[in-house]
């Protein structure tokens, strides 16, 4: 080591501060920690309108309803809807509301071993349709406006391609949709991984086992990183709060579906099949070229999970002539929950219904 | 027989007297025991029927000729020689076969040598560089082509399948594990890279008088580095391949675990996993027919109700034109004629509104 001219008495000076800090910063943290704390997820009220087995219509109704037709939710397998009802000002559900727009939205519920059969063609040509057509009833309409978010998206798409009757417009949010691509990591390892070996015990994909997979996509930032900000601002009570309903809303995963799962994963991820037209559910072809109404997709440019290669390419796939892309400079969780896209997701998608209500 | 061969014989008076008398003394008892059973009465009936006792007669006759026979066999100086012969031969054969247990044991003392110097031979082959990745390859190698054989020994009895379960898992087991070893060895190369390259760009920084003051600069360097390594790292074929090994021996693991609980629970009476998803499939299949079959009935039961929306507005219709009729025949004829109008007016209302209730019971039937 060469000699240099280091402030070696800054140094100290600033490690002995900072270790001060960091010693005012734990006694707040723990006044923080043991006070009484706000941490619930998906407040919004609603009522659940129908129910089959474990799958959930949730209706949430405006002060007043501007919208003509209702809009339908549909979230991922992976998770659990209650992302879009996060907190009270990160909230897509009330920004709906605020806008007049009467949303439902389809809790998938838990699935235990008993759903290990179920299948993608039951998601989409038995709980969904069976949810939009009680939507149709309850509001005495032919069609409803459909909006799918991730695989719940690619659900969406397959629905409006069998069923373009009853769907006015649709609206995809980070959807995955082209599988033949090498810029997310999900893509690459599926491509070798074997579905059956990963649900042939438990039947189903444990949500425990797919939390560890989204962790190991990036350990540095999300295994270290996150808990070092964490212990960084502890001592802010709106933070924790916040962190916390985030941690609660992550590490809430059910179980995919085994079948459901290796079919998604072998005709999707490895076969690229749904793009192609040559997806099969029922026995039915999914022709893309179906989905003559109105399309809006909307993806993320930073999307770890389903980058705008694997997003984008829908657009110039389906039959409809009214097409609107739209790239947010965000993640894959940043459309719904940052507080930048908060003015611009949701309102966006109520104009654009707006301007198509007639 | 000469006076050596007569000393040398084991059948000396004395040994002669003591088989016969030996003979002698069961047939007695067993006529004796017999007598016995004969002076009870109205017990054991069996042992007082002819067929029995001509059964046991054979049983000690057959006895006794065994007895004499190996008397004659040993009477004879021939025979008894021969056996002291046999006897002489025994010890060289025990020799005989030990030796050659000896010679196999040390066969197999040499395969494990070999089997060992074969390891070394491996060893030597490891890149110090690349001490981490070199390790599992040989470790791996060295299970499959020397140890994993042991499991596979077929396992013979009334166990065997068991056996060869227990081996099964224990087999599946050390892949696993081995799987397991070297994806988490893999996960911390980005750590001790990350480590080495922060230390290095420290001492540029130091030496060009760099450094920052602010501690947490070392930080946000390290986990920009770490993350960096780490995103080299899961987009290579070694992780994907590694990813996917403890994917697939962490399934073959928990199967042939599985294999051996279900036996376990199958002694208990205990319903397993397979024999649920039997189960689960069943109630799936028939959830499945079942609903095709309401879905058809509801699309009959829609089609049934626009029928009768249909016929309902077709009856409003005629009403309408039958009461508009009946006015202007009010207005036009005469008051004498208004009765009539008024009957048959009222007979078309009647007629309508028996339409309307057939279409709403065959609505509610419907609905039913």
């Amino acid at each position: 080591m060469s000699n240099s001219n280091i402030d070696v008495e800054l140094i100290l000076k600033k490690l002995a501060d900072t270790a001060e800090q960091a010693g005012d910063q734990a006694k707040k943290a723990y006044d923080v920690m043991l006070d009484e704390m706000d941490t619930d997820i998906s407040t919004t009220p609603y009522d659940i309108v129908y129910q089959e087995d474990r799958v959930k219509l949730k209706h949430y109704v405006p002060e007043t309803v501007k919208s003509k037709t209702p809009l339908l939710i549909v979230y991922a397998l992976i998770n659990r809807e209650t992302m879009l009802d996060l907190q009270p000002e990160r909230s897509v559900v009330q920004s709906f509301l605020a806008r007049g727009q009467e949303v439902y939205m389809v809790d998938w519920g838990y699935p235990t071993r008993k759903d290990r059969f179920v299948t993608i063609d039951d998601h989409v040509n038995w709980y969904l349709d069976d949810m939009v057509d009680v939507i149709r009833d309850r509001h005495g309409t032919d069609k409803i406006n459909l909006m799918g978010i991730c695989m719940g998206g690619s659900f969406c798409v397959m629905y409006a391609a069998l069923h373009p009757e009853k769907i006015k417009n649709l609206v995809t949010t980070v959807t995955p949709t082209n599988f033949e691509t090498t810029d997310g990591l999900l893509f690459l390892w599926s491509k070798e991984m074997n579905p059956d070996n990963l649900v042939a015990t438990a039947g189903n994909l444990s949500g425990d086992a797919m939390n560890l997979g989204f962790l190991l996509m990036n350990p540095a930032r999300l295994m270290i990183d996150k808990y070092v900000g964490f212990m960084e601002n502890m001592d802010k009570k709106d933070f924790v709060e916040n962190f916390i309903r985030m941690e609660r809303w992550i590490f809430d995963s059910p179980d995919v579906p085994g079948e459901t799962f290796k079919q998604f994963i072998t005709d999707c991820y490895q076969k690229n099949l749904l793009i192609q037209n040559r997806l099969e559910l029922g026995g039915k072809r999914v022709d893309l070229k179906n989905i003559t109404m109105p399309l809006f997709n909307i993806y993320a440019r930073f999307d770890h999970l389903v980058p705008p290669s694997a997003a984008r390419h829908l657009s110039g796939k389906v039959g409809s002539r009214d097409v609107t892309d739209l790239c947010l400079d965000t993640g894959h969780i940043g459309i719904y929950v940052s507080s930048k896209y908060q003015k611009e997701f949701a309102p966006g998608i109520v104009k654009w219904l707006n301007e198509r209500e007639n | 027989m000469d006076n050596q061969e007569k000393e040398n014989s084991f059948a000396n008076p004395f040994s002669e007297n003591f088989m016969e008398t030996a003979s002698k003394f069961w047939e007695n008892s067993f006529k004796l025991q017999t007598d016995a059973v004969e002076s009870m009465s109205g017990f054991m009936d069996y042992f007082k029927t002819e067929s029995s006792r001509s059964k046991m007669d054979h049983f000690f006759k057959m006895g006794s000729s065994i007895n004499k026979f190996a008397l004659s066999f040993f009477s004879n100086p021939k025979n008894l020689s021969g056996f002291a012969g046999a006897s002489e031969v025994i010890p060289v054969l025990t020799m005989n076969l030990a030796n050659r247990l000896t010679a196999a044991f040390a066969d197999i003392q040499n395969m494990v040598a070999d089997k060992s110097s074969k390891m070394g031979k491996n060893i030597k082959k490891l890149n110090m560089d690349d001490f981490n990745a070199g390790i599992f390859t040989i470790w791996k190698e060295l299970y499959h082509s020397d140890f994993q054989k042991f499991y596979n020994i077929p396992q013979l009895g009334i166990a065997r399948n068991y056996q060869e379960q227990m081996n099964t898992a224990m087999d599946t087991g050390n892949q696993f594990f081995m799987a397991f070893s070297e994806f988490m060895n893999l996960l911390l190369v980005p750590v001790e890279k990350a480590g080495v390259s922060v230390m290095e760009t420290y001492q540029e920084m130091v030496d060009n008088n760099q450094l920052s003051d602010d501690p947490k600069a070392i930080y946000k360097l390290w986990i920009k580095t770490l993350e960096g390594f780490y995103m080299q790292l899961l987009q290579s074929p070694e992780y994907s391949r590694a990813l996917n090994d403890v994917i697939n021996t962490h399934a073959a693991y928990k199967k042939s675990h599985g294999q051996i609980l279900k036996a376990f629970l199958q002694t208990f009476d205990i319903p397993t996993n397979s024999e649920m998803d039997e189960l689960y499939k069943e109630i799936y299949q028939l959830k499945k027919k079942i609903r095709g079959l309401e879905k058809k009935s509801i699309s009959m039961e829609k089609i049934v109700e626009k029928k009768n929306t249909r016929t309902r507005r077709t009856i409003k219709a005629g009403t309408k034109k039958a009461t508009a009729a009946a006015g202007t025949t009010k207005k036009t004829t005469a008051k004498t004629t208004s009765g009539t109008a008024k009957k048959k007016a009222g007979a078309v209302t009647r007629k309508t509104q028996t339409r309307t209730r057939t279409a709403k019971t065959t609505t509610a039937k419907t609905e039913q």
